[in-house]
């Protein structure tokens, strides 16, 4: 007997059972998920809005796509960002410009593409002063965006960097309205609809710790600054 | 309408005062007394010791001495709760025993759970004068999920002020057996409880529970504290006859 | 089973020191106070969401529907956990099957090993808590990293956590200080922003080093083979994406069927922990980095653990299997707000550690945890998968009682008692007894009223710390006659 055999067959015995079930049941637990709150866009970007705030996190509202690339130069000139910036190369960031405003503005800019060299791209994000995403969707009721390390849903979709919002000390997210949906269970709804990146993160506002005399503390291995420009 | 008296082993044998305030003051509001002779004790502090055994022996002749009785009424949250809560899974699902005591279980009320929610009285016409802060035992808010029926009673006491404490769902730390086998942890849990109600500065401790004031008391003794503890219907009892400090 | 094998205090020992610890027992006081309002807050705007139909449901709902879900999981354990194998292998990942701890230490050791590993760093994990892996991957040469701020507060004073959500609960500022100017060489402020500034430095360059990460996970999605890790600080994030291998190590009663399920589990687990609406990561990892991905770990072993929990399965305890390890009941326990994790001793302490501790890990051990229980309840009024927590520890009580743990003076004093009370003669004649038997202790107080200030012997056990009631001249059942005259007069 293998010890996934052995392992499986004291389960089964605890469970009654002299051999292991095979498949499990067809049918759910419980009774499906009701799905709750507005699905007005504005309401929805409202209530995105009001949540990440109270987490600390920043929301800059803009309306059209040509107004993305200044605004990113503005927050990281605000945040005192200097020297590298590393971004996702991906369709939610294309045509927006990015590149040449940030690189005007004096920074180093390195696009995390795919099949590039691991570890001169890690080097960057290490050094980066800010990391730039798109996202795949965006919870009103937590103020959370989703970050898929490939595009979720699509098989085979080329990745995008896991370390872009992760290492630098401040993430700029590029959220479109029309991505925010109400709660968590209609984001998992549809994620679990299709094929699964190697890595999804729902992130909500700046990281934090509370390890010290229970007091808040930000930033302390994730990014401490969080920004959200909703397009 | 009659109601039968379960007294509890503790107020039985400390505080029969309680008992005597639990009659006449359903007396006084047209209710019938009974004391079925053969009560003892409804199993709970086998039960909660381990003691399976004995605390079915115990329950057995509780369900005997009061398969008849139509309301039983109780001065104790912690036993009511028992026999709410526990005494019907303490026989087999389904078993004879079992049914009895599910039946037993929902007539059995706690004192003021009585007045208020059956006799729906809240005023028993008291004057009380003192400032009085009042304990909720654990058992009595979680297990029977009482705790505006004693607070209603008491805010219709005349001259008596009610403040509340920090953390009034805190445990005081008696636990019944408990207090003997963790005697160090049960009395600081008792410290804690005493900072929070002393900073309220009432002269009065009113619970439910005899457990809790024989052990908060008992530690407020050691301690030199002035606070006097009492059972509800003790205060109520003595409010009826004015003789109120 | 391999922590904490050395000959140990007794509980009553590990009692009277957290006792004894003033400081240690302000910082509990504190923390667990905070976290328990937390969460009554975050309960409550719930119920205030759910009202408005703004949340999922009420907590009564989620409750309900959460442990529908882990009950229907653990009774077709076999076939979830065989459907959560065939697709973390279906998407790259390997998997490992550890029966006991020492397997499960043994199946990580030899990964590092073959990868050659000389730095391990660790996002917050309890199961390798429970299983001893630091120590074991150490005795091999290898150095091990916690990186959660707390883990790494607790590794650096050589401790074990004293919370399982918050493992520096009773560590102060300036003990924490301390720990950090000793690895940096030179005082640091006691500030939180200079500690944690020290902590994200250090640990970083550690984590751009590191051959390995080693995490737990808070859920396992059977239907996709998702590891879902829930935190707050970001190591964990950092610990599956930047070294190359990632290990991780998953009790069998993580698992739930879908993803569906996991929105039930993420809308009580950080409510319940630490009052939030959601953490700030959530972290979904179906298998290694793929084809065309710059970053992300190239191998991603999970190891599925038993070690003692299948001996919950198919027993009236395998509600306790139900723990999403929230805190809440640690929070809500006043026993544990008076002697801490190290207090119980065993990795998981507080009320569900209590009852887990013996199951998992025999009652020889821990058969007398669930002593450490006044019974208030407050535990199953916290929990969110409504364990019933104060009746599992009676049960347990029973178990030590039948075994013949429990010490003779009471075993016998509760025989005694048992036999006579349920015997309504014997009762009465007790109540004589009782009377006269405590005669000789009683002294008068000033207002000639009666009390008992000390007892001998097991009497003492309540005299030491309280004076006790005199057993009244006539009780109740004695008194009753002249109140049924009484009441018999007009």
């Amino acid at each position: 007997m293998t010890p996934e055999q052995a392992f499986l067959t004291r389960v089964a015995q605890r469970l009654g059972r002299s051999v292991p079930l095979k498949e499990p049941p067809a049918g759910v637990p419980s009774d499906p998920l009701p799905s709750v709150g507005p699905t007005d866009p504005e309401a929805l970007a409202g209530r995105f809005q009001a949540e990440l705030e109270k987490l600390s996190g920043h929301v800059t509202r803009v309306t059209t796509e040509a107004a993305v690339a200044p605004t990113v130069v503005r927050i990281l000139k605000q945040a005192g960002v200097r020297g590298t910036v590393v971004r996702w190369q991906d369709p939610t960031l294309d045509g927006l410009g990015l590149d040449e405003a940030l690189q005007a503005a004096g920074y180093e800019v390195v696009p995390f593409a795919p099949g590039a060299d691991g570890g001169s791209l890690m080097q960057a994000a290490a050094r980066a002063g800010a990391g730039i995403t798109g996202c795949d969707g965006a919870v009103a009721e937590t103020g959370t965006v989703v970050l898929g390390s490939s595009c979720p849903g699509v098989a085979g979709a080329p990745g995008r960097g896991r370390v872009v919002s992760l290492l630098p000390p401040v993430h700029v997210v590029v959220l479109r309205r029309e991505q925010i949906v109400y709660g968590m269970a209609d984001l998992l709804r549809r994620l679990g609809g299709g094929p699964l990146p190697s890595q999804v993160i729902f992130a909500t506002g700046p990281s934090r710790s509370s390890d010290i005399e229970n007091d808040l503390s930000i930033g302390v291995h994730g990014p401490g600054v969080v920004h959200v420009i909703l397009l | 309408m009659k109601v039968a008296l379960f007294i509890t082993c503790l107020a039985d044998h400390f505080y029969p005062a309680i008992g005597e305030a639990v009659v006449r003051l359903l007396r006084r509001h047209g209710v019938s007394v009974e004391f079925p002779p053969g009560q003892t004790c409804c199993g709970q502090p086998f039960w909660n010791m381990g003691h399976m055994d004995e605390a079915r022996e115990c329950a057995r002749q509780f369900i005997r001495t009061f398969s008849q009785s139509e309301w039983i009424v109780t001065p104790s949250g912690s036993c009511a709760g028992h026999v709410r809560y526990f005494l019907p899974q303490m026989f087999p699902a389904g078993s004879p025993l079992c049914r009895e005591a599910s039946a037993i279980a929902s007539r059995t009320f706690e004192f003021s759970q009585f007045m208020v929610n059956v006799l729906g009285v809240t005023d028993v016409g008291a004057r009380f004068k003192a400032r009085a802060v009042y304990h909720n035992s654990c058992h009595m808010q979680r297990e029977l999920g009482v705790v505006e029926e004693p607070v209603a009673m008491l805010r219709q006491v005349r001259d008596l002020e009610l403040v509340e404490a920090e953390r009034p769902d805190l445990c005081c730390g008696f636990g019944g057996g408990f207090s003997v086998k963790m005697p160090e942890v049960s009395t600081a849990m008792a410290d804690e409880k005493l900072r929070y109600l002393t900073a309220t500065g009432a002269d009065v401790l009113v619970s439910c529970d005899a457990g809790c004031l024989m052990h908060l008391g008992g530690r407020m003794e050691k301690l030199g504290i002035a606070m006097r503890p009492m059972h509800l219907a003790e205060l109520l009892w003595e409010g009826v006859q004015h003789r109120g400090c | 089973m391999a922590v904490e094998s050395r000959k140990r205090p007794s509980l009553q020992e590990r009692i009277q020191r957290a006792l004894d610890d003033e400081q240690l027992r302000g910082a509990l006081r504190y923390t667990t106070e905070k976290l328990y309002n937390g969460r009554k807050a975050a309960m409550a705007e719930l119920e205030a969401l759910a009202a408005q139909g703004l949340a999922l449901g009420s907590l009564e709902d989620l409750r309900s529907r959460a442990r529908a879900i882990k009950s229907h999981t653990l009774a077709h354990l076999d076939a979830y956990l065989q459907q959560a194998a065939a697709q973390i292998r279906a998407h790259g990942g390997t998997v490992h099957w550890a029966a006991t701890a020492a397997d499960a230490t043994r199946i990580v050791a030899e990964i590092c090993e073959r990868r050659n590993v000389r730095r391990v760093v660790k996002s917050k994990s309890m199961a390798t808590e429970e299983v001893g892996l630091n120590a074991a991957l150490e005795a091999r040469g290898m150095e091990v990293v916690e990186s959660d701020l707390g883990e790494y507060i607790i590794q650096l004073a050589h401790e074990t956590p004293a919370h399982i959500v918050i493992p520096a609960i009773h560590k102060t500022r300036a003990q924490i200080a301390a720990l950090f100017s000793q690895v940096a060489g030179e005082p640091l402020p006691t500030d939180t922003p200079s500690l944690t500034a020290f902590a994200r430095r250090v640990l970083r360059e550690k984590f751009l080093t590191a051959d390995v990460g080693i995490t737990g996970a808070n859920f396992v999605v059977a239907a996709s083979g998702t590891l879902v890790l829930v935190t707050n600080e970001g190591n964990g994030r950092l610990t599956t994406s930047v070294p190359p291998v990632q290990i991780a190590l998953v009790g069998i009663e993580k698992l739930i069927p879908t993803l569906e399920d996991l929105a039930v589990m993420l809308a009580l687990l950080p409510r319940s922990a630490t009052g939030q609406k959601l953490t700030v990561y959530v972290n979904l990892i179906t298998g290694p980095r793929r084809a065309g991905e710059p970053d992300g770990p190239e191998e991603l072993h999970v190891i599925f653990l038993d070690n003692g929990r299948t001996n919950l399965l198919g027993t009236p305890y395998q509600e306790a299997l139900f723990c999403i390890r929230c805190g809440a009941c640690l929070n809500a326990c006043p026993v544990y707000r008076t002697i801490g994790g190290h207090g119980y001793g065993s990795t998981y302490p507080g009320p569900i550690g209590a009852v887990i501790s013996p199951l998992l890990q025999g009652m020889n051990r821990w058969g007398d945890l669930p002593d450490a229980c006044s019974l208030c309840c407050a535990c199953r009024e916290v929990c969110p998968m409504g364990i019933h927590l104060p009746e599992h520890l009676i049960h347990l009580r029973a178990e030590a009682h039948r075994q013949r743990r429990d010490p003779a003076w009471l075993r016998l004093g509760l025989k005694l008692l048992g036999f006579a009370w349920s015997r309504p003669g014997v009762y009465r004649l007790g109540s004589r007894l009782a009377y006269w038997a405590t005669r000789p202790f009683v002294k008068r107080r000033e207002d000639r009223s009666e009390y008992i200030p000390s007892l001998p012997s097991v009497g003492a056990r309540w005299t030491q710390s309280r004076t006790f009631p005199v057993p009244a001249r006539r009780t109740f059942h004695e008194r009753w006659r002249e109140l049924q005259k009484e009441g018999d007069r007009p």
